[in-house]
Parts: C-alpha cells; sequence; structure tokens
C-alpha cells in the first residue's frame, strides 16, 4: 500500500508527530465531552487551546518531515540520534526499574533495593562482584537509616514475610 | 543602623551559630538528594525547634531554606541530575561544564552567584521590606498572568534552534499542568477516573524522570561506562579555577538576576523555579553572545543560582511584614513563629524590635556562613565525578525512587515517575530540548488562575491585562522578546543558508 510505505519512510520527527497528533485526538474528545464550569473562562478553556496549540505544533513538525522525505536525503545526511536502533539494555534497564518498584512493598526495601543495584549495575556493564556487593549493601542499609531514624519517615517493609 | 544593633543580644549565641549551621549542612545534604526536597525538611525540623530559642529555632530552619535552595545546584553541575526543580535551569550550561571537565569552575560560580545573590536579597530585606510588601500586594490576577505569559515567551530563547520542538515541548508541560481538580472550580480534568490523578501530576516525579531516569537511560544508551574522571579532582587546577572573564561575564548577569529574583520572591506564589529560569532565560536573550548559552557558558550558570538564591530573603518581606507566607516553606515557618508566640506582620516591628533586628542579623549571617560551609562542602561532592558511571547511576536510580516514596508516600507517582523518565529519554533521543517542558508546567497554574481570575475582576472585559500599567509592562516585555527572539533565528538561519547557497553555486 502506498500509505503504508510512505509511513515507512517518514523520520523519527515525523513518528514522533503522529503520536503527538493521536493523544491531541485523545485528549481533546475527553475534553469536548467533560462538563466543564466557570465564569467567562471555564475550566476546559485553557486545555483545549493547549492541545490545538499542540495539535498545530505537531502537524507542522509532521509537514517538515514529510517534505524532507520528499527531498529524499541521503542515508548518510539523516540525524544519528533519531535514526540510531534502541540500545537493548535500556527496555531492560525500564523492565528491572518497573519489577524494582513492584517488588518494594513485598520483599521491603532492602531486599529490593540491593537486588535492584545489583541488576542495574549488571546492565551497566559493571562486572566486578566485589563492588556490586558493596554498593548494593551499604547503599540501601544507610538510606534506611537516614530515613527511619533521623528523618522519621518510614520506607516499605516487605509484607510478604511480614 | 540602631535598629539592627538591638539584634546583636539575640544572635549572639553559640546555640544560633551551630543551629544555622546544622541547618545548612543539611539543606546542602537534603537539597543535593533528588527527590527530597527543602519543604519536607523544613517540616521535620520544625519540632526540633520548639524546644530552644526562637531565634535559634529559626535559625535552621533559615539555614536548611538557603542550603537546600543551593544543594539542588550540586548534583546538577556534577552529574545532570537536579536535586531541586530550580536547579534544572543550573543543569543545562553546569552539567556542561563538568562534561569539558571544568567542574569546579561550575560548582564555584554556582556557589558565588548563590551567596552574592542571597546577600542581596537579605539588604533588600531589611531596607526595603515594607515598600516591597507594597509592590507584591499590587501583583494581581492580571499581573500574574501577564508574567507568566513572559515567561513562557522565553521559551523560545530555551529552544536551541529548534523553535517547533521547543514550542511543543512548553505547550505539553503546560498542558500537563492542567490534570487533575480545577483550582477554581473544584472539577476533575483529564483524570481518566483515575483517582490518584486528582492531584495532577507530582512536579517532583516530573523532574526527577526528565532528569534523573532520563539522564540514566541516556548514558545507558550511549553505553558510556568508563570512569569520568582519573585522579583526584583538585579544585585549584587552572581549569577549575574561575578567571577574570569569567567574572567579567558574570558579574552583571548576577547582579540583574539578584534584583530580579529579589522582587520574584516578595511576590507569593511565584517561587525560585520561576526565578531561575526566567533570570536564565533572560540573561541569555540579552547576551552578545547567546550561542554560548547550553554549551558551558559560566553566566548561564551565574544567572539561574543567583536568579534561584534571591529570592531566598525575599520570600520573608510578605510573612514578616502582611503575615502571609509565599510559599510552603514560609507557610512551615509561620508556624514556627506562632509556635513561640510572635504573629508575624506589621505588629510585630512594634513589639518585638530586638527579636526582628536579630533575624535580619541572623538570616545576613546565614548567608556568609553559607559561603564557608558550601566552600568546604565542595570538595567532598565534587569527588562524584571520580565514581564510574555503573556504580554511580544505579545509585541515582535507587535514591531517585526513595525520594519520590518519601516526598509522596505513593507507588503511583514512583510509576509516574518512571514514565516521564522515558518520555524524557524519548525527548532527548529525538531533540526536543527538556528546559520548555518544565516551564510550561510552572508557570500553567500561574497563568490559569491568572487568567480565569482576571476574566471575573474584568466581568469578561480581556483589556483588563492592558490597562493595569504592571500587566502591560510584562506584556510589552513579552512581545519585545518574541520579536528579539525571532529576528535573531531569522538572521541565524540568513547565515546559515548563505554559506549553503555558495557550496551549491561552487
Amino acid at each position: 500500500m502506498p500509505g503504508a510505505r510512505g509511513l515507512n519512510r517518514l523520520d523519527a520527527d515525523g513518528w514522533a508527530a503522529l503520536v503527538l497528533l493521536g493523544l491531541c485526538a485523545v485528549f481533546l474528545s475527553n475534553l469536548l465531552r467533560s462538563e466543564a464550569t466557570g465564569a467567562y473562562v471555564t475550566s476546559a478553556t485553557l486545555p483545549i487551546a493547549v492541545v490545538m496549540v499542540m495539535a498545530g505544533l505537531s502537524a507542522l513538525l509532521l509537514a517538515g518531515s514529510v517534505l524532507r522525505m520528499r527531498r529524499a536525503p541521503p542515508a548518510g545526511a539523516r540525524r544519528p540520534g533519531a535514526t540510531r536502533g534502541l540500545n537493548w539494555r535500556v527496555p531492560a534497564l525500564v523492565a528491572w526499574l518497573i519489577a524494582y518498584v513492584a517488588a518494594l512493598p513485598w520483599v521491603g526495601y532492602l531486599l529490593a533495593s540491593g537486588g535492584f543495584l545489583i541488576g542495574a549495575g549488571l546492565l551497566y556493564g559493571n562486572r566486578r562482584w566485589g563492588v556490586l556487593l558493596v554498593s548494593a549493601l551499604v547503599l540501601p542499609g544507610l538510606l534506611l537509616v537516614f530515613f527511619e531514624k533521623v528523618m522519621i519517615v518510614l520506607l516499605p517493609s516487605a509484607s510478604l514475610w511480614n | 543602623m540602631e535598629f539592627l544593633l538591638q539584634g546583636v543580644a539575640e544572635v549572639a549565641s553559640i546555640q544560633v551559630f551551630a543551629l544555622l549551621s546544622l541547618g545548612l549542612v543539611v539543606g546542602i545534604v537534603i537539597g543535593s538528594v533528588p527527590g527530597l526536597n527543602v519543604p519536607l525538611a523544613v517540616a521535620i525540623a520544625l519540632p526540633i525547634t520548639f524546644n530552644v530559642e526562637p531565634i535559634a529555632g529559626l535559625a535552621m530552619l533559615v539555614g536548611i531554606y538557603k542550603g537546600g535552595t543551593y544543594g539542588g545546584s550540586l548534583t546538577a553541575v556534577l552529574i545532570n541530575v537536579p536535586g531541586t526543580p530550580a536547579a534544572a535551569a543550573t543543569a543545562i550550561d553546569g552539567n556542561e561544564l563538568t562534561r569539558q571537565g571544568k567542574a569546579g569552575k561550575a560548582l564555584k560560580m554556582s556557589l558565588y552567584a548563590s551567596v552574592i545573590a542571597e546577600i542581596v536579597s537579605d539588604i533588600a530585606l531589611i531596607a526595603f521590606a515594607i515598600p516591597m510588601a507594597a509592590f507584591a500586594l499590587r501583583i494581581g490576577p492580571p499581573e500574574s498572568f501577564s508574567l507568566g505569559i513572559f515567561a513562557l515567551t522565553l521559551v523560545g530563547v530555551l529552544s536551541q534552534g529548534n523553535m517547533v520542538k521547543g514550542l511543543i515541548a512548553a505547550a505539553l508541560g503546560l498542558f500537563l499542568s492542567t490534570f487533575g481538580v480545577d483550582p477554581l472550580s473544584g472539577e476533575f480534568r483529564l483524570t481518566f477516573g483515575q483517582r490518584q490523578l486528582a492531584g495532577g501530576w507530582s512536579f517532583i516525579a516530573l523532574v526527577i524522570g526528565v532528569f534523573a531516569i532520563a539522564e540514566a537511560l541516556s548514558i545507558l544508551d550511549a553505553n558510556l561506562a568508563q570512569i569520568r574522571q582519573k585522579g583526584a579532582l583538585r579544585l585549584s587546577d587552572p581549569d577549575h579555577c574561575l578567571d577574570r572573564d569569567d567574572w567579567r561575564r558574570s558579574l552583571p548577569v548576577i547582579g540583574r538576576s539578584s534584583v530580579i529574583g529579589v522582587f520574584i520572591g516578595a511576590v507569593p506564589g511565584l517561587g525560585s523555579a520561576v526565578s531561575a529560569y526566567l533570570n536564565y532565560g533572560l540573561s541569555r536573550s540579552l547576551s552578545r553572545e547567546p550561542d554560548r548559552f547550553g554549551k558551558g557558558a559560566i553566566e548561564g550558570v551565574a544567572a539561574a543560582e543567583a536568579g534561584n538564591n534571591a529570592v531566598t530573603s525575599s520570600t520573608f518581606v510578605p510573612l514578616l511584614t502582611l503575615g502571609i507566607p509565599g510559599d510552603v516553606i514560609t507557610a512551615i515557618m509561620l508556624g514556627a513563629f506562632i509556635a513561640h508566640g510572635l504573629v508575624p506582620g506589621p505588629a510585630l516591628f512594634e513589639q518585638q524590635g530586638p527579636f526582628v533586628a536579630g533575624f535580619f542579623l541572623m538570616i545576613v549571617a546565614a548567608s556568609v556562613l553559607h559561603l564557608v560551609i558550601g566552600r568546604l562542602g565542595m570538595y567532598a561532592f565534587v569527588q562524584t565525578t571520580r565514581v564510574s558511571n555503573p556504580v554511580l547511576f544505579p545509585a541515582v536510580l535507587v535514591l531517585g525512587v526513595t525520594g519520590i516514596f518519601v516526598s509522596t508516600s505513593s507507588y503511583f507517582d514512583v510509576y509516574v515517575m518512571i514514565g516521564f523518565g522515558v518520555m524524557g529519554y524519548l525527548m532527548n533521543r529525538l531533540g526536543f530540548p527538556i528546559a520548555p517542558l518544565l516551564i510550561g508546567f510552572i508557570l500553567g497554574p500561574l497563568i490559569e488562575i491568572g487568567l480565569r481570575q482576571a476574566a471575573i475582576i474584568g466581568r469578561g472585559d480581556m483589556t483588563i491585562f492592558l490597562t493595569r500599567p504592571i500587566s502591560a509592562v510584562f506584556l510589552a516585555c513579552a512581545l519585545l522578546t518574541i520579536v528579539v527572539v525571532g529576528w535573531r533565528e531569522y538572521t541565524d538561519r540568513r547565515k546559515r543558508r548563505i554559506p549553503r547557497q555558495e557550496e551549491r553555486k561552487t
């Protein structure tokens, strides 16, 4: 299909603009359905105005991307940041971070943070187990003492073994 | 002068200086940790102050406030992770200097600009408290709206050559600030049925996400696993010392940013982040070499830090003269005053003259001690440049998660922080500047509340923004900024186009 082929040729800016336009449509439909109140300027006026502006600017970004696509620059002329592939470690670290936060209420602050530090250190390429273990023990311990004893703020405790 | 001498007996005690120093150290540490905020530290320290003399207790709170406001710049400069939202403006040029191997220079300018601005703010509080309070009272909703619009036009300055992306980022920030309960009608907006979104997006989660998490992901993406600084960093090395040229560029900027910051601090509800960004943007737009900004301009660090710290004493203007706290920190301090039987307001000056004089002297002493403690602490903080990224960034992530949890006690906000982190990482990758996003988020409530309240005051007549002189001045400044920035953008494009056309001809 020519449309799909055209989309494939869009650069990263074009894709970003399309995502933004989609988000604008979702938010605009939500705002238009809401019962806005207020004298002269309602509670929905500013959000709607901002979404419209954002949609207009995204359309401009998309237009720029389409123009660049038509000019079809040589592959070498493309910006490296926008076209290089995603390093697998990035989504892995995000997933590890989510797993860490999810584990906090279950296994407690010390264990979850220690585990996270070791895993994240390995993802960053640290292979010195001594350093990994020391950081996993010392940092969460120090933070726990600082917050719970000095600042009197409770950190998550392990509900799994009460 | 006679008035101030009354206060010498109040402050001349070891207890006052010990608690002031302790407050400064705690403030600098708390301010430098992403996620931990100054209001939290002041609130926790509040009960401690009940058991000591009123001036000693307040000294500790002032120390935490001043130290915390400055402390955010340390991690902003060293690892591009601002400890406080206001320090995000410092990170733009400060971290760039660190990448160029000039961390000491950025840290020193950050400290000296902060202390100079604090002293200017102290003098303004002592000498002009009452006229400044009168000025602050003239800043109503139309003026707040116009000031917000003026500050927003500086987004163009901070867009770093890509106006469309900068404006999209600013609009996104502005839009994100409108989520949650409407501040005027109490109506739910854009919550999608989520109870946790009733209070809107957490600002601290946004800041840590788009800076700390995004930076950690970018470092991982770029495989920058090396040790950043080999060997001990010596602050006396020429690369880490401020030279004549640095001072020549920075002193006028510090002077201007301090004065503007003092006025912003005196107006309730604006705060240090608005001041830092406004001054950074203004300094860039007024600079003869705007291209230096964002690439390690020492005057950029000076503008942001002077603007940030100039508010610290002037926020006491509405508190002491009118009994109105201008922000969360002064609201907590109002509690400390009342707990000691002191009621801020005009009567405080008449009934508790020696105490007020002592308070003024203590605030000046805090600025001087800040210089000493900040200079000593710099040796310790600068050592973070020796820690390798694989050790440093996992620790930064744990600190970020811990900080958000401690500040908000909400797992939802921790997930929000991760989401904003991914967004910040993608924005960095796609060339969208982060600063306009934060400016939009900070200015959103100011602009919206100002607009709607002004519309009510003017009974729907929007010329109110032009008929009120201060508001009209701010709008004129906004227009001027648009013209100047637009003209610069146009001439820059022409400069870029001419060599390209010549290339084609040849």
